[in-house]
């Protein structure tokens, strides 16, 4: 599955959306739309969350999922939300 | 992968199954520094004395560990910004006790029970003392690490603080209150 860039290859900045397209009737919109939070965040740190809703977010089964102790995957969710918080300001 | 795990097996253990195994080794630490008359009381220094009754020891060495772990959860709520679970710190802290027992242990070897306070056995016994205190205090502060999730620039000197200050007042009820 090909990886949704999201940083400038060039200077690193953020990229934005500029084009989407209708792949049933080919209509194009173009503009410049902000990525969401959610897909700005690394590979792992969408799967991790992804997995957590899938476990009604109880920690305790994240944990048995991935063989690590409550607390680490305590502080991986941590960790997430600080990145969010960042995008978000 | 070995030296994550000797010093840092959190990111695996927590919870129920690290208190449990943290008291194991603590009642196997006390038996057996019972057993070879040796007082780990503190992170600072070690006693050799065999005329003490077990509830001594497990006294002495039950308000240490106690207290360690008090000065833990009283720092990790002043600087962490996560909600910690108990569980985790105290079974995390009691595990980290683990390497102490290796002092104790070397004790029940006869050539190290009883020897001459000039002899180089000493200077062996304190070197173990050495290496197991650094290894425990590095599990204490990876414990502390993972189960608390501190953010503060203040976290070392907020270990350090707890370490001291726990230290200091075990130090006092152990050698002032204690009969």
């Amino acid at each position: 599955m090909k990886k949704l860039p999201t940083s400038c290859p060039s200077c690193e900045s953020q990229l934005k959306v500029k084009q989407l397209q209708c792949e049933n009737c080919s209509t194009e919109v173009l503009g410049l739309y902000e990525l969401p939070h959610l897909a700005v965040l690394s590979n792992s740190d969408q799967m991790f969350i992804l997995d957590f809703v899938k476990a009604s977010g109880s920690l305790k089964l994240m944990a048995q999922k991935m063989g690590l102790s409550y607390p680490s995957v305590r502080n991986k969710l941590d960790e997430i939300i600080d990145r969010l918080k960042d995008l978000e300001e | 992968m070995i030296i994550s795990l000797v010093l840092n097996p959190y990111n695996r253990l927590a919870g129920i199954r690290a208190i449990f195994l943290g008291l194991i080794i603590h009642i196997v630490l006390t038996s057996i520094s019972f057993y070879s008359g040796t007082h780990i009381n503190s992170n600072l220094f070690f006693k050799l004395a065999s005329d003490t009754p077990f509830w001594y020891f497990l006294a002495e060495m039950s308000l240490h560990a106690s207290l360690n772990i008090l000065g833990l959860i009283v720092t990790g709520y002043l600087l962490s910004r996560t909600q910690f679970r108990l569980i985790d710190i105290i079974g995390t802290a009691l595990f980290s006790r683990a390497p102490l027992v290796l002092l104790p242990a070397a004790r029940l070897i006869p050539a190290f029970k009883s020897f001459y306070v000039t002899s180089p056995v000493i200077y062996i016994l304190i070197l173990i003392f050495i290496v197991s205190v650094i290894w425990s205090i590095t599990l204490l502060y990876n414990a502390f690490k993972i189960s608390c999730n501190p953010k503060s620039k203040f976290t070392n000197i907020g270990f350090i603080a707890a370490m001291l200050l726990s230290e200091g007042i075990s130090q006092f009820i152990i050698y002032q209150i204690l009969p």
